[in-house]
């Protein structure tokens, strides 16, 4: 409870404020009936701040002239709805938004598109961070909607008047275009900077939907006021702890709410006024029973979880063939209907899985695959090369001997010719021998001259004068000599089974 | 009324300078093009997605190309918009160099739209850089969930050295397909590249004692450390990985899973990202998790990328005193890294800077 307390007191805060500010406007947009506009300011706001970056500024570096062009382009917006309203309208004011809105967005998709992370502050602007909200923004906040508070309530007689009754307002002697300028300068920096905390979607929300309900249940403002703020708060503080409990992102699970909220008021608003009560009750139950139906019968249409690993193998995702080969490795029994496809993927699928099917022929033993492996011996690929001699190593079969020492005589990398070496002395194979005299007079690096001596005199008893760190070819008389004595005696020599020299993995 | 007839001046009056800033902001959006040395059209157009394999291209192709990047190198290379302009850049373009692993599925679509047949998927002039690249954060062992995980692989590979030399290699191949005239100066360009890599990664003696592949080899499979020591050579270690012995084994928070191949080579590891899922706002309980995670392992570095939202970085430092650091992982003007070597300098420098900093 106390870390709940202490991670989401700033986001609940920051609700808070949303609800107490965007309550009060959303009384203004209800009456006024234009619903989306703070849709299209968030957006106009947002361009805003595209042209600034357009212009050169950083939005990280240069916070404040950001703001400054989204306030400004706010401004503008603000002018162009209070001029566009319309006394006897022919246009509804709602499609001049709607419009400002598609085209606003529509230019930011254009201005992004030559910005470097334009997608990406087009998406953080549709989803907000409020989980990410600081106490300084929170404090600011706090003081920007305080004070615009304090101004419509001194003038909340001019601004009542111009949105409940504009004619009459007029007729009274109110400028109204004024008014209405001012109404969305105000509203435009509630909005620019509710969006750059909460995101577009939960900022839409906390406006409209308590408002709504209010308006559902009650005339007078002031209760009004009282029922949304209070809708507000508890919407929050619901989807603060859904979302903390649930582990799901704030914002969304906030919205849900208030969409859940309001169809639960919608409900109870139809049975209040229903003439026959008892009727409406049985309807509204009806109507939950069949969603609920309905919801049920989707399930039914569940994607089965049936899995055709030959399938998979032939046709999935890299991740999908390795989910897949971990199955078989689990169930042994499924190697038969596979083996065909792993055939395939040994000598043609990307460098993981066959590695990955390498590892596991060798850890299960599966001696039917020697012939693919062994093919492996010679592929372009050095670390395919590798793990498939560890594989055909552990599969310790002493018929791999021809074909490793074909590799070994193809063999570019000295220390993957003298692990080829090292393989065939281990199955008592003397041909390892000269491969490794090639290594130790000709291998191109110090370390792999040592290596192939190391391996030698781990098999045979060597008595030969030969230094790793001398240039390759000091000692080649030394070592043809022994290459000549070899190729008369070797075939009588008893190897000794070697001591790996370099550590394996 | 009033007020109307000198806004709608006003906005006259404005609309000179604001026809001039519509027409001079898109040129300068634009990115500058290198003038291009032409030795008689017996160059190869390619056209890669990102900077990274312009660059790469570039050291294996030599004078024998021209290179052009679709993708700005501090842009999201997940995603970018496929527009026109760079559909026309690859029109007549020899080749289309792609990381591939789904990375720039953008770039499916502006091969589309380019209408060259040449760069259409299957051809040889479609070039899937990251072929015979082993893939990280692939599934190990069956896992209960089918879809969490990058399909072919966590696609970032080219931070890795190693990697780099992988994607020069499958680059110079295809070079020589398209142009064998100049096969061996491609051969001859991409054994340099690879010296300078592995000389820059593990030490110019090293390599010399050791020899490239091998040490390369011990490295992919982790064996560098202990083979070192046996054969008593870890005090030739130089380069890349020794400049990088302060970060290993710490624990480095990133937003997204970008760093894991840089984290795999130069020992660090990342215990947990600030994202969920891409695209998808982190809930409480994983900020929570991930801000107390920072305190008890006692992360000092948050890296990101510069295209990552700074609020959740930033407010994680806040919090826990760890320090962020922004770090391109693209090659080109934009982030001030004039190539490969240049890039990985930079970022082993800011993640050494903040490893090693006194707080």
């Amino acid at each position: 409870m106390e870390l709940f307390v202490q991670s989401m007191a700033y986001p609940f805060l920051a609700c808070l404020i949303l609800t107490g500010i965007h309550v009060y406007l959303g009384i203004h947009v209800i009456e006024r009936k234009v619903i989306f506009v703070d849709l299209a300011l968030a957006t106009i706001a947002a361009l805003g701040a595209v042209w600034g970056a357009l212009l050169g500024w950083d939005a990280h570096q240069d916070v404040l002239v950001i703001k400054g062009f989204s306030l400004l382009f706010t401004f503008v917006g603000a002018a162009v709805f209070s001029l566009t309203r319309m006394r006897h309208e022919r246009v509804p004011h709602e499609a001049i938004i709607g419009i400002t809105y598609a085209v606003a967005l529509a230019a930011i998709i254009l201005g992004s598109a030559k910005l470097p992370h334009g997608a990406e502050e087009v998406r953080d602007m549709q989803a907000g961070s409020i989980l990410w909200v600081t106490g300084k923004t929170i404090g600011w906040t706090a003081v920007l909607y305080s004070a615009i508070g304090v101004f419509h309530f001194v003038f909340r007689r001019q601004f009542f008047a111009i949105s409940m009754d504009p004619d009459r307002a007029e007729a009274e002697g109110l400028k109204v275009r004024f008014w209405d300028f001012l109404f969305y300068v105000s509203f435009g920096f509630v909005v620019t900077s509710s969006v750059s905390i909460a995101g577009v979607l939960l900022v839409f929300s906390y406006l409209v939907i308590p408002s709504v309900v209010a308006v559902l249940f009650a005339e007078r403002v002031g209760v009004r006021l009282v029922l949304g703020w209070t809708v507000g708060t508890l919407v929050s503080a619901t989807g603060v702890v859904l979302s903390y409990y649930g582990d799901l992102p704030s914002g969304p699970v906030i919205v849900v709410c208030f969409g859940l909220f309001l169809a639960l008021a919608g409900m109870l608003h139809f049975v209040l006024h229903a003439p026959q009560r008892g009727r409406a009750v049985l309807r509204v139950v009806g109507i939950v029973v069949l969603s609920l139906a309905f919801l049920r019968t989707t399930l039914f249409f569940r994607r089965s979880e049936e899995i055709d690993l030959g399938h998979i193998l032939e046709a999935g995702t890299s991740s999908e063939k390795i989910i897949a080969l971990g199955k078989v490795r689990a169930e042994p029994e499924r190697w038969d209907d596979v083996s065909e496809q792993i055939q395939r993927m040994l000598a043609e699928d990307g460098i993981e899985i066959r590695l990955n099917i390498l590892s596991l022929i060798g850890d299960q033993d599966r001696e039917e695959f020697l012939d693919p492996v062994l093919a492996l011996l010679e592929d372009p690929d050095d670390v395919v090369r590798e793990k498939a001699l560890k594989c055909v190593r552990e599969l310790d079969r002493p018929e791999s001997a021809d074909a490793v020492f074909a590799a070994a005589q193809q063999e570019q990398d000295d220390y993957l010719k003298v692990e080829l070496a090292e393989t065939l002395l281990e199955f008592g194979d003397v041909r390892g021998v000269p491969l490794l005299l090639d290594v130790m007079d000709a291998g191109e690096a110090e370390l792999a001259r040592q290596d192939a001596l190391e391996h030698l005199q781990a098999h045979v008893d060597l008595d030969l004068p030969f230094q790793a760190d001398a240039a390759p070819a000091a000692h080649a008389t030394e070592v043809q000599a022994y290459r000549d004595w070899w190729q008369e005696h070797g075939a009588d020599v008893e190897l000794h089974r070697g001591v790996d020299g370099v550590p394996q993995d | 009324m009033k007020p109307l007839p000198s806004f709608v001046k006003a906005l006259v009056r404005s609309l000179p300078t604001a026809a001039l800033v519509c027409l001079t902001v898109p040129a300068r959006a634009l990115e500058p093009q290198p003038p291009r040395p032409d030795p008689g059209g017996a160059q190869l157009k390619l056209v890669t997605t990102l900077g990274v394999l312009a660059d790469l291209t570039r050291q294996v192709g030599g004078q024998w190309v021209q290179v052009d990047a679709l993708a700005r190198a501090n842009q999201d290379p997940h995603y970018v918009e496929p527009t026109p302009v760079l559909m026309q850049r690859v029109r007549d373009a020899d080749a289309l160099v792609e990381v591939g692993l789904d990375l720039e599925l953008w770039a499916e679509k502006v091969a589309a739209g380019s209408g060259n047949t040449r760069v259409q998927p299957g051809q040889p002039g479609r070039v899937i850089a990251s072929k015979g690249v082993v893939a990280l954060e692939l599934p190990e062992v069956l896992s209960r969930e089918w879809g969490d995980v990058h399909p072919y692989g966590n696609p970032h590979v080219w931070l890795d050295p190693l990697n780099a030399r992988i994607i020069a290699g499958n680059i110079a191949t295809v070079l020589a397909d398209l142009d064998p005239e100049h096969a061996s100066d491609y051969e001859a360009n991409l054994a340099a590249f690879e010296k300078r890599i592995d000389e820059s990664l593990f030490g110019a003696e090293l390599v010399a004692k050791v020899g490239g592949k091998q040490l390369g080899r011990l490295a992919k499979s982790g064996r560098l450390q202990e083979y070192l020591e046996h054969r008593e050579l870890t005090d030739l270690l130089g380069g890349w990985i020794a400049k990088a012995a302060p970060l290993k084994g710490r624990p480095v928070v990133t937003y997204h899973k970008t760093f894991i191949y840089l984290a795999d080579r130069f020992g660090f590891h990342v215990p947990v990202e600030i994202e969920e899922k891409p695209g998808i706002p982190p809930s409480a309980r994983h900020r929570n998790e991930v801000l107390e995670l920072i305190q008890k392992q006692g992360v000092r570095t948050i890296l990101e990328p510069p295209y990552y939202d700074r609020a959740a970085a930033d407010y994680l430092s806040e919090r826990s005193g760890a320090r962020v650091v922004v770090a391109g992982i693209d090659v080109g003007e934009t982030v001030g890294v004039k190539d490969y070597f240049d890039m990985i300098d930079q970022l082993l420098d800011a993640l050494v800077r903040s490893e090693t900093a006194a707080d």
